[in-house]
């Protein structure tokens, strides 16, 4: 069953409709929370908040959106107010993401692109992992962050500058102050 | 990024990259590289940075918020009787404080106020006043 037509029967009041699509994205939903608060836990009450906050907003939700770009929204809200409620720092230099599995490649490689990633601001790691993880398009990026496509390509270039210049000096990269 | 044509042709040249669709033309990104090395540089470095994320992947995680949503949604939510419960005790409370904090006595609307707002907290609590609201615990 597709989302809309769970999203029709939740709010039609069937107990176990909302119990599918939590259970259909939780594990997503906590991948992309950990990418912005670096912290299992954390992630974990963000993603509960979210999905609390969504059960009260479904009657907004627009069956012609794709259902988790606009959960997607919500999640990041709780995870940017959770963040700021608990004083997250917004860049830390020395931390790791624990996020990122590359088969393929030396595991320092691994770690060097983690420590650099985890040394971006939230705003630049999401841009760059939402594309080079998730692989979205510059439109799927647009209605998922709900900004013009022009931002987008802006908040990509400069993310990505930001993340070369770590990579290329071994130091973390400039913090960005975009928000 | 030397001119605002060089910001335009590195943003189109990375769009490009990333499979997207740009406003300027192939052949005008092409031809402005061969003149430029600043945008040249740009774009290689900017080729180089998606080859070296390309292994990479999302680990996978797994979650279970299931229990402690569901227990969150059973909770009632204040409802809008309890809400004026509150509200009327904490504008009681502060009417009371500042009655025995002044000493002029206060605008003598003030009393017909706090007697509206307690009566109206007696018809919320129509059924038995005396019951206590589980709601506001």
């Amino acid at each position: 069953m597709d989302d809309s037509a769970t999203v029709q029967r939740c709010l039609e009041g069937e107990p176990d409709a909302f119990r599918t699509l939590v259970e259909r994205y939780q594990s997503r939903a906590l991948g992309h929370a950990m990418a912005i608060m670096r912290n299992r836990d954390d992630a974990q009450d963000a993603v509960q908040d979210a999905f609390l906050n969504a059960h009260r907003a479904l009657h907004t939700f627009d069956r012609g959106r794709v259902f988790y770009s606009w959960f997607y929204a919500i999640l990041r809200n709780c995870c940017y107010k959770l963040a700021a409620r608990r004083r997250v720092d917004a860049v830390d230099h020395e931390a790791r993401l624990d996020l990122l599995e590359s088969p393929g490649l030396p595991v320092d490689d691994r770690l060097e692109i983690e420590r650099a990633l985890a040394a971006l601001s939230p705003i630049d790691r999401e841009v760059v992992m939402l594309r080079h993880l998730d692989g979205l398009s510059y439109a799927e990026l647009a209605a998922w962050l709900e900004i013009p496509v022009g931002t987008v390509m802006s908040r990509l270039f400069n993310a990505r500058r930001r993340l070369r210049d770590g990579l290329s000096r071994g130091l973390p990269p400039a913090q960005s102050r975009e928000r | 990024m030397d001119t605002p044509q060089c910001d335009a042709i590195v943003l189109s040249a990375m769009a490009l990259m990333d499979g997207e669709t740009t406003p300027i033309d192939r052949g005008v990104i092409d031809a402005h590289i061969l003149t430029c090395r600043h945008c040249a540089s740009e774009i290689e470095a900017l080729r180089s940075l998606a080859e070296r994320l390309t292994p990479i992947n999302r680990a996978a995680v797994t979650a279970d918020v299931w229990p402690t949503v569901e227990a969150q949604l059973d909770r009632p939510e204040a409802s809008p009787s309890g809400l004026v419960l509150t509200a009327g005790s904490m504008f009681l409370l502060a009417w009371r404080a500042l009655e025995a904090a002044t000493m002029d006595p206060l605008a003598w609307w003030t009393r017909p106020v706090a007697l509206g707002v307690a009566v109206l907290m007696f018809l919320c609590l129509r059924a038995n006043p005396f019951r206590i609201e589980p709601r506001l615990v």
